[in-house]
């Protein structure tokens, strides 16, 4: 059986104080492998679940766990060199650095991680060309690559920010409604490649979305409302 | 460390239209501050070069200044002379060693005009205890002979045997020159980087044989002497203007002084000059203190121009911060890499205001020296104006910490998704 | 509250801003803080025991010249302001003054004293040359010292950023000409091994 690679115990999350708690978790775990696809209503705390998973928040109680290290027992500077070790995240829109190329926006993972720059490296090629070979298998071929960033579509954008959440090998990927700025027949073409490159590399997968017409992909297709009692509240309401 | 380094260049980069307004803004003031200490301080080197060896300065009962700023500096006008009998008392005495007389008032396109002797150039000194030095020719011996500064030769083209004639007063315009009779240049001298180089030197004989026909500052109309006669009158002065005097023992400075402004035939002022000096530069600290304050105001108004630009350009940047957070950016990251792309802009904008006044100095040095004998070197940056720059550049460190904290605020409450 | 809090930001930054050009505008126009006839305290005791013997300007007075002596048997009281006789004493008092001999036992000494500075000679703002005085204003509103209180000192080093009338102390070695030479008049002269601000202590 593949070790969890997110574990969440007792978790509860409110903005501030005296407001209710936007998450109250009992437990919820992800397998090493698993493609989940998480749905929820807008607004009912799911990027928040994927900040809280990615060490960007604390929580006031409970436990998060990734690869078998407790978040909430870390320091800031702790969580956020684990987060650029073993976390890749790609985001709805506005992904990339507008002032890099597209190759140094891939390489950004690298160059705050040792981790990843070097199992980057393990393959014997220079980091350029493991970003080429991504950018590659994910479509971006060279004159693309050249382009300005703010010259590329959303579509190329966003495979882009795919390349870098994958580059250096990180065990978990977080996806927050990345095909939600695209139109219907770049999706499909989108989660494709996403998904194959995820299967190729052994990398768990968390898609976030509210469309399920994209849920096929999944191996899990899970909503928030099911495990946060919050969430099941305000649907119920 | 390094990586954000260049991801901080190339963010200002990103952005130099707006920024590059508040770079512009910097150079200017930076070149402002350093253009007054530099201004100040080459003001000062050159009129402490202009004199040396010299003990007293002795002249008609002025304020001390005064008499140092037209008989070194050659800069105003005296009010009063000195009589050429009371020189004479006075240049007999047992303490002093050689007096340089000298008679000031008239000019040659605007170059003032000294009446002084041999002993002009045996025994002036400048600069550390430099010796005149002609580049050409030798002292005047006849009446109608001259020895031209460097800059006048210069700047006029004269050479040596040409003609040229005086004008009386110090007007740039030949109003009332003494056209009829012309002087003849046999002597050249070396550039000094003083007031001598703009002079035109005559003998004390000349001055009163331009003088002959003339009474109470006009030419008498009718009377004209022709040049070959004035020998036939007698052309000792009946006044001067200052007088430079060294002594055989430099202690005896005092007792002279003493003598000299108790002189019961007519009032008359001695000065040491360091001392003369030192209270110029007194009087002038104040003007200096302040010129530098507003300048120093000036670069802190261009810094806050910087600190409000990046404070104005944080919230679309939001986004672009959570992206290196979510790569794992720290908050501290983002602190460092906003404060270098502060201090970057700092330091391009000094670099832009070096270079302003390196050009403005090249520029503008030759019309100061010819004018006002004011040496100023042109040079990139001297050692004293380091300092400032460095003051500069802190200062500019300390402004980018500004918007630098605020960012790292901001990406700490955003998280991975800023709410716009 | 947000507005205010970034005003005071603000305010807090200039002044912050503003603060590193304090030390320019700080070195305010240093008001002396001697008034003309001062001398210097002589006799410090405290500092570390130097090779320079501190010495004071009384002992560079021979033991056996009396400065007033001139006006000795003159019985002030007696004359009115404008007798001859007065202004003829005060005359060959001058004249006395003028060639005050040196105290032939400093000749040699190594001495340390405290003076005003006279500038003789200075480029860059260094000093190369300069004359030591008793006390302050002694070129400007009264009579120059008699001629064996006055020492013509040559620093080693030359002295910046040091002005007229400034309180110094001086460390070094002093010769005593008693008689006119070709080098120059009677009088001190001291080759000066380092010459120091002095600094009023209460």
């Amino acid at each position: 059986m593949p070790a969890p690679v997110v574990h969440i115990e007792n978790l509860r999350f409110r903005w501030r104080r005296g407001d209710a708690p936007c998450l109250d978790i009992a437990g919820f775990t992800i397998d090493g492998g698993e493609r989940v696809f998480l749905h929820g209503a807008s607004g009912s705390g799911k990027s928040t679940l994927l900040a809280l998973i990615g060490g960007v928040l604390t929580p006031e109680a409970g436990h998060v766990k990734v690869l078998d290290a407790d978040l909430t027992k870390m320091s800031g500077p702790q969580r956020d060199r684990f987060r650029a070790d073993h976390i890749g995240f790609i985001f709805q829109q506005f992904n990339l650095v507008p002032y890099l190329t597209v190759i140094d926006n891939v390489l950004l993972a690298c160059r705050f991680s040792r981790r990843r720059r070097e199992r980057a490296l393990a393959g014997g090629a220079t980091l350029h060309d493991e970003a080429v070979r991504l950018l590659d298998h994910l479509d971006i071929d060279a004159p693309l690559r050249a382009r300005p960033v703010v010259q590329l579509s959303v579509g190329q954008q966003q495979r882009v920010a795919a390349a870098r959440a994958l580059i250096g090998w990180p065990e978990l990927v977080i996806a927050d409604e990345p095909t939600s700025s695209l139109d219907a027949d770049r999706q499909a073409a989108f989660l494709d490649l996403l998904v194959r490159e995820c299967g190729e590399a052994g990398v768990t997968l968390v898609f976030v979305s509210h469309d399920m017409r994209l849920a096929a992909n999944f191996t899990r297709v899970i909503g928030l409302a099911s495990f946060n009692r919050p969430a099941a509240e305000r649907e119920a309401a | 460390m390094s990586h954000l380094f260049a991801l901080a260049v190339r963010s200002a980069w990103n952005r130099r239209l707006t920024l590059g307004l508040t770079v512009i803004a910097i150079a200017l003031s930076v070149a402002l501050l350093l253009g007054v200490e530099r201004l100040r301080a080459d003001a000062r080197e050159s009129f402490s070069q202009s004199v040396s060896g010299t003990d007293l300065v002795i002249g008609a009962r002025t304020s001390p200044i005064q008499l140092m700023l037209y008989s070194v500096f050659r800069i105003g006008d005296a009010t009063n002379n000195v009589r050429w009998q009371s020189y004479q008392a006075i240049a007999a005495r047992p303490e002093i060693a050689w007096t340089i007389p000298l008679s000031l008032g008239d000019s040659h396109l605007g170059y003032p005009v000294l009446g002084t002797d041999g002993a002009y150039f045996r025994h002036f000194r400048h600069g550390r205890a430099q010796p005149l030095e002609f580049a050409g020719g030798a002292p005047f011996r006849e009446i109608f002979e001259t020895v031209l500064g460097a800059d006048v030769a210069e700047r006029l083209g004269y050479r040596l045997g040409d003609k040229i004639v005086l004008n009386h007063g110090m007007g740039d315009v030949s109003v009332a020159g003494h056209s009829d009779k012309p002087f003849t240049v046999v002597g050249i001298l070396k550039r000094t980087g003083t007031p001598v180089d703009r002079t035109v030197h005559v003998s004390l004989a000349a001055i009163e044989a331009i003088h002959l026909e003339w009474q109470g500052g006009a030419p008498i109309p009718g009377v004209s002497i022709p040049p070959q006669h004035v020998t036939k009158f007698d052309l000792t002065p009946k006044n001067i203007t200052a007088i430079l005097v060294g002594l055989r023992s430099r202690p005896d400075v005092f007792r002279v002084q003493r003598y000299v402004n108790e002189f019961r035939d007519e009032p008359l002022l001695a000065v040491l000059p360091g001392v003369a000096l030192d209270e110029l530069w007194r009087i002038v600290g104040v003007v200096e203190r302040t010129l530098f304050a507003i300048s120093a105001m000036v670069v802190t108004v261009g810094l806050a121009g910087l600190v409000a630009v990046v404070l104005a350009g944080l919230n679309e940047r939001r986004r672009e911060l959570a992206i290196l957070r979510s790569v794992g950016a720290r908050p501290r990251d983002i602190f460092v890499l906003l404060s270098i792309e502060g201090l970057f802009v700092t330091l391009c904008g000094i670099l832009g205001g070096i270079a302003i006044l390196a050009a403005a100095t090249a520029a503008l040095s030759p019309w100061a020296r010819t004018h006002y004998g004011l040496v100023i070197e042109p040079r990139l940056v001297s050692l004293g104006e380091l300092q400032w720059v460095l003051a500069v550049l802190a200062t500019g460190l300390l402004a980018a910490l500004i918007p630098a904290w605020r960012a790292c605020r901001l990406s700490l409450a955003d998280g991975l998704t800023p709410r716009l | 509250m947000k507005v205010t809090r970034n005003i005071v930001a603000a305010a807090l930054t200039a002044c912050f801003m503003t603060g590193a050009y304090a030390p320019a505008l700080l070195i305010a126009a240093e008001k002396s803080e001697y008034r003309i006839g001062d001398r210097l305290p002589q006799g410090q005791k405290d500092g570390p025991q130097s090779i320079f013997k501190e010495v004071a300007w009384d002992a560079l007075m021979p033991p056996d010249w009396d400065p007033m002596r001139t006006l000795k048997g003159l019985n002030l009281d007696q004359l009115s302001d404008a007798d001859p006789r007065a202004m003829e004493a005060l005359e060959k008092l001058r004249q006395e003054w003028n060639n005050a001999p040196p105290n032939p036992a400093m000749n040699g000494a190594r001495i340390r004293i405290a003076g005003f500075v006279v500038p003789l000679e200075s480029q860059k703002n260094q000093i190369s040359e300069f004359l030591l005085v008793p006390y302050f204003g002694a070129c400007i509103h009264v009579p120059p010292p008699p001629a064996n209180q006055l020492i013509h000192v040559f620093p080693a080093k030359p002295l910046r950023d040091i002005q007229t009338m400034q309180a110094v102390w001086v460390n070094g070695t002093v010769e005593a000409f008693s008689a006119d030479t070709s080098m120059g008049r009677a009088g001190y002269r001291m080759k000066a091994e380092s010459v120091t601000p002095y600094k009023k202590t209460r």
